[in-house]
């Protein structure tokens, strides 16, 4: 039996903001997979611009995408399955500021989606080339490191990868 | 951080200790490889194997089936050299650790091995616990530490040693005695089950019980199996799995005749309180089917042997009763294909070390 009243909802906007200072317009519904937006719109903060500063455009741009993919209806499993592989097939540097960015807005299948992406990038990769891609400088000494692959020494065999992506 | 390095193997987070200190002392330290565990109890598991190729009459040889991709590994290689005499016995595979017996006849010892680290760790069993004792290891998530048991098959009323059981504490490397006065208890057989401070296992007397050991309290107790009206004892196969953190017990019929029921051990305070909540009833499993255990969310690893052959493996969705069949390679290379040991997954575990920078 139809209903007629019913089934109208109001929809609810959100305006994003960048650290760059871009604004995005999101419907609530889409925007409060972040824990951290849930949690401002709840406590009434988000009349006003919702601000940002610790996520730029470009990333922003992407968590945007993959949020309203996630949260949209009309996509399906095998849509949203295909988007989730397209989308971790970025840089690893855009990966990881997503990744940063997801923990921020604490929105947990993203944060999981790319922590999964960059250990599978990573897994068979040299220490110096992690520390090159996580910026990280060493500060073993030449004997230090040495004795640490002595520890394991098969842990540094196999076909390591020295790429940085 | 943390989330990427929860997610990779054990053989890369070896490699990248050599990054820099900070990750060095970190990946060694005890609350991350507490992390790592947590978060690979969670994932799919992988299956143990065991077969015979030509060592025939030595230690059979254990292999994994990873199913994720799915492929056979080549056989885990042993960190130290055996012969015929040490009368190695595998005895089961718990948090990534696989739990060995050696010399069973002279002087035992209890062999915990990490496949995934390489490391392994020789325990000598004292000379006065009996060798008529089975082996369980529990793990104490308050201490982090784990506790082995010496169990007596069968206390007897005319032999003192028989009414003791034997505790390890790992982390002090002591072992003390326990009165076990659970009489006339004839197998105990089946998977431990580490959970909650507790180590559960099915046991068989005139009536089937779980028997339970309490790590924390050191002490025995009997759990009651779920009511089981209106089956024959004798064609009922149980079996103890632990579901959404709970422990859980699979009740079906020898002959497949009847459904599948999944019961939960539902524990509000303690032990002394329980209750069986019957929580799904799903198809009868042929005889050939073992459940090994959850494979993932609600998804019943589970595993058909044929004719000493890996038949078929699949998982079975509690929930929605969906099965996904996994295609099985050839394992044309195995001589003699033994038999499934459970599930495995990589830990980090005997890695004690703390970090030294």
């Amino acid at each position: 039996m139809a209903e007629a009243s019913s089934s109208i909802t109001e929809k609810f906007f959100l305006t994003l903001k960048s650290s760059d200072g871009d604004e995005f317009v999101l419907e609530e519904s889409i925007a409060i997979q972040s824990i951290t937006i849930k949690n401002m719109v709840e406590d009434g903060c988000s009349s006003s611009v919702i601000p940002l500063s610790k996520v730029d455009t470009e990333t922003l741009i992407k968590v945007i995408e993959y949020m309203k993919m996630h949260s949209s209806t009309s996509s399906n499993e095998e849509e949203i399955e295909n988007f989730d592989k397209k989308f971790v097939s970025n840089s690893i540097n855009t990966i990881l500021n997503i990744l940063e960015a997801a923990n921020f807005l604490d929105i947990n299948n993203l944060l999981e989606l790319c922590a999964e992406a960059v250990a599978n990038r990573i897994k068979n990769k040299t220490p110096e080339a992690v520390r090159k891609i996580f910026n990280i400088t060493s500060d073993f000494t030449p004997e230090e490191e040495a004795e640490i692959r002595n520890e394991t020494p098969w842990a540094f065999e196999g076909n390591l990868d020295h790429s940085l992506d | 951080m943390v989330q990427i390095l929860l997610r990779l193997h054990v053989k890369s987070l070896l490699c990248f200790r050599s990054v820099c200190k900070s990750w060095y002392n970190f990946l060694k330290s005890p609350h991350f490889i507490k992390l790592h565990l947590t978060h690979q109890i969670s994932r799919p598991a992988s299956v143990l194997i065991v077969y015979n190729r030509d060592n025939y009459g030595c230690f059979p040889d254990l292999s994994l089936l990873h199913l994720h991709p799915i492929y056979f590994t080549n056989p885990l290689p042993l960190p130290f050299a055996i012969e015929a005499k040490d009368y190695l016995n595998f005895e089961f595979c718990y948090n990534g650790l696989i739990c060995l017996m050696k010399d069973i006849y002279t002087s035992p010892e209890v062999i915990l091995w990490n496949p995934a680290t390489r490391k392994y760790k020789c325990i000598n069993v004292p000379s006065e616990c009996s060798r008529f004792t089975y082996l369980k290891l529990g793990y104490v998530q308050q201490s982090n530490d784990y506790k082995l048991l010496k169990v007596p098959f069968e206390p007897r009323s005319s032999d003192e040693a028989s009414k003791m059981a034997w505790v390890y504490t790992l982390s002090s490397g002591s072992w003390k005695t326990v009165p076990f006065t659970i009489l006339s208890l004839t197998v105990a057989w089946g998977p431990q089950i580490s959970l909650d401070g507790c180590v559960y296992w099915l046991a068989t007397s005139a009536v089937e019980c779980i028997i339970c050991f309490d790590l924390i309290k050191d002490e025995f107790k009997l759990v009651d199996v779920p009511d089981d009206r209106g089956f024959e004892r004798e064609y009922v196969r149980r079996r103890l799995i632990v579901l959404r953190g709970s422990l859980a017990m699979m009740v079906s019929v020898e002959d497949g005749s009847r459904d599948t029921e999944v019961w939960v051990l539902m524990n509000k305070s303690g032990i002394k309180q329980y209750s069986w909540t019957k929580k799904f009833i799903i198809e009868p499993f042929s005889k050939e089917a073992i459940p090994l255990g959850i494979w993932n969310d609600d998804k019943l690893l589970v595993v058909v042997l044929q004719t000493r052959a890996l038949k078929q493996v699949y998982t079975y969705d509690l929930v929605t009763k969906k099965i996904d069949y996994f295609h099985v390679p050839k394992e044309e290379e195995f001589a003699s294909f033994m038999s499934v040991r459970g599930r495995y997954f990589e830990s980090l575990e005997l890695e004690d070390g703390y970090g030294k920078y």
